[in-house]
């Protein structure tokens, strides 16, 4: 019906992210990316720049407390380009894995995804801007952002408000469950960017419980 | 990708299904077209729980002319085009964990697809499936299309004059859909709309004891 | 009885030739005698002999046909399962039981010495030389000497360097860190001339040493060089000069079509001495890429499974691209010990083109940049290394034929064979044109080829002109030239395939320039204010042609009384026919009119070789103007 390979190249999609954050103050952006672009592949070329709108979408139930969240993520450079993201509870781990892990699902969609989750019932929580930075080495993903607020709702080129005088480093991998090992190579580039950043994983719930 | 028109065969009198399947198949090899593997749309169906704001009903369906896609009908006739990987974004939806209901569940024994042969002949490439529900044999969905153009009702009776001479008089007219559609360019969702429209009806007249195959 | 015999048990009373001498003039032969060997002196000399570490029951398997046989029904034993699972440990225990028993009765008869002496097996060590020691002594003193001599030497000499920064190792290491990548193990500096960092994944590494040039040039290993203070060591696979050549021969004739030679500069020597290790290091770097290149290939001859196999032999891979023309692809790497005795270079050709080899190494830079460049993500959490059409493939419903074509990615291989097709067939068609261009004089073809190609794909105008009538009157047709297919598009609009046969275009030209003699004849018509009768582009009568059809056209003059035919065929060529009217024909005929007077009559042909002028169009035109004349 198919052919076999082409069907194992569209199934076999890698689901967990490995992830390590940390972030750094605007002063030291300039000498964090400079490192960056020596030590990441396309040294060649100037650094890739990208510019998104996320929408986070939550369904609620009367006998469910807690919400399922989507989010939307909308490419504003290349404005054609909508993806559906769900990412899972993230994993601490003990002391011998050196990085996060979460599942992680990212589905490019159609441009009607916003109506979709509506009518599916789906209500925005909050949505924001994020500017930055893209680099890759190998498999590994490092991207150096920046958070807006949006001040008035729908208006993602202006009238935005950046949150905190800082940017959001994030080095991640997508891989298939298992692969641990590419959280040593993960760790030996973390050590890398050692006084410049520094990345660790970083316990969301505890946030979270901080917050409130 | 070109324009799609559907057609529902009624199996005639006195003929099992497979007998009329045969049938539509020798008369395309007749014409010339030749075989070029086979093919599936199939469909599975999600309703909300009941304790939801509004009652709603998602259709999943795939088809393998799109390999890479997967099509979420909504009953509002939104029509989502997404990744293979949307299924598993469904499955959180369905999943029913500890202590909490899931927010949509699949409605049991309503999966129906449309499998068969698919043949090309110049131009146009023409498919004969085979309809079951919940593995019952409902009827015959022929599909021709007509690959380099994307205006319907430019190539209409092109696709008629072919079409005619596979199921007859079913196809003197265009199917419904096609005639009420407002935007002129065709799209891969139309084609799944129009396989909808034609499940939906199969469904319907799910409880008559038709001949299984 | 008799009184015993004492029988002697020494060894044969021989001595062994030591050496003959020939003295004189070969005719006196003396033989030299070894000293025979006394008891323990043979006694020795037979122990040195056995070999301790046989095993015994090895010895029971000696070649004699009991032992044979013995051995035969151990085995046989052997196979069978023990019965008794203790039986090889049992048989052990006997066996250093029996060695045991007899290693104390040797000790035994050893103690009493009634029977036997212990003596010393070894021969006595001869006389301590004292000379010898002496001098032996005295030469390794000197050469020790000579080494801290030399090391104080360097010493002296790099206190000296110390001033002058001309021959500094420490800017040459400079220079070597903007260029290369370096880093320090230990006590040594190594770098890294591999193609890792821009993409490549080849397997072997390029890892070369720095080492600061010692002065004393004379102990230098082969293989560095030591010029501007700094000497760089390139491991053994990578030295020397190596080159991809790509060579396209038709097989049956061995004749040489194309060939791309790209030679390396292999005089190392004429280089400037300030940038020495640089050229090292670069031509160590392109042996290295010429590896990668003829590795991949080879992988891919050997991991395709194409309709024609590819060979692979040696450093050589062989693929025929068309029936009767070949490709193949050699790696040739000449180090730099084996430079003096290479054999002479192939004979430049003075037409060789570095076309297909260049696209090699193009092809596999191509390949580098794409394993480290990936398509940037949008958003920015979509998975990298996907490209952007694959990333909207989903939400654009992409059918199967488009994601089967976007999957399958070609290999290097197929690549530079595709190449090679074109170059092949485009090499063929500028041959068949040009020939047609030069030998044809009537008419006459013009070629006009596109600057615009890729290397999969080039076109040609080609013009057919009459010379003298070439303003009005030209027929032209283009040449498309694909991978392994020819599209030629007629005046007319035709479009016809052609394969690359050399045949199927020569018989398109010729039919083309049958053609156009007929439209040719057509315009004069027109001009001259001739009335044209009939034409046909495809004659069905009269004799057959090896290819194509003939062309035929009628015409009457303007006064109805002359009529010309005129037929042009690919392979019968041109010829004129005029209607003659014989003077007893008005006889016979009934109406007077004179216009029916060339009812019936036959075409006679007019040989057009007698005519005055340069080419077909101004013999006719001539004729043409001659009946005109008579006619009226």
């Amino acid at each position: 019906m198919m052919d076999p390979q082409l069907a194992q190249a569209l199934k076999a999609a890698p689901t967990n992210e490995y992830l390590l954050q940390g972030s750094i103050l605007d002063s030291s952006l300039e000498v964090l990316l400079c490192r960056l672009k020596g030590l990441c592949d396309h040294a060649d070329s100037p650094e890739e720049k990208f510019v998104d709108h996320e929408m986070v979408y939550a369904i609620k139930n009367a006998s469910i407390p807690q919400p399922l969240q989507y989010s939307v993520r909308h490419s504003l450079v290349q404005p054609e380009n909508w993806q559906l993201r769900y990412l899972g509870h993230s994993e601490m781990g003990d002391k011998s894995r050196h990085t996060l892990i979460r599942n992680c699902v990212d589905v490019a969609t159609s441009d009607n995804v916003l109506q979709f989750l509506h009518e599916v019932g789906f209500r925005l929580d909050h949505e924001f801007v994020v500017k930055g930075f893209y680099f890759h080495k190998g498999r590994m993903k490092v991207t150096v952002s920046k958070i807006f607020k949006m001040m008035q709702q729908g208006h993602t080129t202006d009238n935005l408000e950046s949150i905190v005088p800082s940017y959001l480093v994030e080095l991640s991998v997508l891989a298939t469950a298992g692969q641990d090992a590419i959280a040593e190579d993960m760790k030996n580039f973390a050590e890398q960017l050692k006084p410049l950043v520094q990345l660790e994983k970083i316990d969301h719930r505890r946030l979270q419980a901080t917050g409130t | 990708m070109g324009v799609v028109c559907i057609f529902s065969y009624a199996v005639p009198e006195g003929k099992s299904g497979q007998q009329a399947v045969d049938m539509l198949q020798k008369n395309v090899e007749l014409l010339g077209a030749t075989r070029s593997g086979n093919f599936c749309v199939d469909c599975e169906t999600y309703q909300s729980n009941s304790q939801n704001i509004s009652q709603r009903l998602i259709h999943i369906l795939h088809n393998s002319e799109h390999p890479a896609s997967c099509f979420a009908a909504l009953d509002t006739g939104t029509i989502l085009v997404s990744d293979l990987l949307f299924d598993v974004l469904m499955s959180k939806l369905t999943a029913a964990k500890t202590g909490r209901e899931s927010f949509y569940q699949q409605r049991k024994g309503f999966r129906i697809e449309s499998r068969g042969q698919r043949y090309e002949l110049w131009d146009f490439v023409i498919k004969i499936g085979s309809v079951s529900l919940a593995s019952n044999f409902k009827g015959i969905l022929v599909e021709v299309e007509y690959c380099p153009c994307v205006v319907a009702s430019d190539c209409w009776n092109l696709i008629k004059e072919m079409a005619q001479s596979i199921v007859g008089n079913v196809a003197d007219n265009p199917p419904m859909y096609i005639k009420n559609k407002t935007d002129p360019v065709y799209s891969p969702s139309d084609t799944v709309n129009q396989y909808l429209e034609h499940f939906n009806n199969f469904r319907k007249t799910a409880p008559q004891g038709q001949p299984s195959r | 009885m008799t009184t015993p015999v004492p029988v002697c048990v020494e060894a044969v009373l021989e001595s062994q030739i030591q050496e003959v001498r020939v003295e004189g003039d070969g005719q006196d032969i003396q033989e030299v005698y070894a000293p025979q060997l006394s008891m323990s002196e043979n006694l020795a000399k037979l122990a040195n002999k056995i070999d301790f570490y046989k095993d015994e029951c090895e010895e029971k398997g000696k070649p004699t046909s009991e032992g044979e046989k013995e051995s035969e029904e151990e085995k046989a034993t052997t196979f069978q399962p023990s019965l008794w699972p203790w039986d090889s440990v049992r048989n052990k225990l006997k066996a250093s039981l029996t060695e045991m028993s007899v290693l104390l009765d040797v000790l035994n008869i050893a103690k009493r010495k009634n029977y036997m002496v212990l003596d010393q097996v070894s021969q006595p060590a001869p006389d301590p030389k004292t000379a010898l020691q002496l001098a032996s002594k005295k030469q390794a003193l000197t050469t020790s000497a000579n080494i801290l001599m030399n090391s104080a030497e360097r010493l002296k000499k790099s206190q000296a360097e110390g001033t002058s920064k001309h021959n500094d190792f420490h800017i040459e290491l400079l220079k070597l860190r903007q260029n290369w990548r370096l880093k320090k193990v230990g006590n040594t500096i190594l770098g890294d001339l591999s193609y890792k960092t821009a993409g490549s994944r080849f397997w072997q590494g390029g890892t070369f040493e720095v080492l600061k040039t010692t002065t004393s040039t004379s102990t230098e290993p082969e293989g560095s060089v030591t010029k501007g203070g700094l000497e760089v060591v390139i491991p053994n696979d990578l030295r020397g000069v190596a080159y991809i050549q790509v060579e396209v021969k038709s097989v049956p004739e061995k004749m040489d079509l194309t060939s791309a030679i790209m030679r390396l500069p292999s005089e190392l020597g004429t280089v400037h001495t300030g940038t020495y290790w640089q050229q090292k290091l670069q031509a160590a770097q392109n042996v290295l890429f010429c590896k990668e290149i003829f590795s991949q290939l080879a992988r891919e001859a050997v991991q395709t499974n194409s309709s024609v196999p590819h060979l692979v032999v040696g450093n050589q891979i062989i693929t025929n691209v068309f029936p009767g023309i070949q490709l193949s692809i050699i790696l040739c790497h000449s180090t730099g010990k084996e430079k003096n005795k290479r054999p002479p270079p192939a004979p430049p050709k003075l037409d060789h083109n570095h076309v297909l080899e260049h696209s090699l190494h193009q092809l596999l830079r191509e390949l580098h940049y794409k394993n480290i460049h990936y398509p940037p993500p949008h958003p920015v959490t979509a998975m990298i290394g996907v490209s952007k059409k694959r990333r909207m493939a989903g939400p654009l419903a992409m059918c199967r034929q488009d994601l089967l074509e976007m999957a399958d990615n070609e290999s290097l291989l197929e690549q530079v064979i595709k190449q090679t097709k074109h170059h092949v067939l485009r090499q063929k068609t500028m041959g068949v044109l040009d020939r047609y261009a030069i030998t044809l004089s009537d008419p006459q073809l013009a070629n006009h080829w596109n600057c615009v190609n890729s290397s999969l794909e080039s076109s040609c105008r080609v013009l057919i002109t009459s010379q003298g009538y070439d303003l009005r009157i030209w027929h032209s047709f283009m040449v498309h030239i694909y991978v392994d297919k020819i599209k030629v598009i007629t005046r007319e609009g035709r479009v016809l395939i052609l394969s690359y046969e050399e045949k199927e275009l020569e018989d398109f030209i010729l039919w083309q320039i049958s053609q156009h003699q007929i439209s040719v004849s057509q315009n004069l018509c027109r001009l001259m204010g001739w009335h044209m009768l009939n034409t046909t582009g495809a004659l069905g009568v009269s004799d057959l042609e090896s290819s194509a059809t003939a062309s035929a056209l009628v015409m009457a003059s303007p006064n109805h009384n002359k009529a010309l035919a005129i037929k042009s065929g690919p392979s019968t060529g041109t010829k004129v026919f005029i209607q003659s009217c014989p003077k007893e024909n008005q006889s016979r005929i009934v109406t007077k009119d004179e216009k029916w007077s060339f009812v019936g009559c036959e075409f006679q042909e007019v040989d057009m070789n007698k005519f005055e002028g340069r080419n077909f169009p101004s013999k006719l035109e001539t004729l043409m103007a001659v009946l005109t004349r008579t006619a009226t």
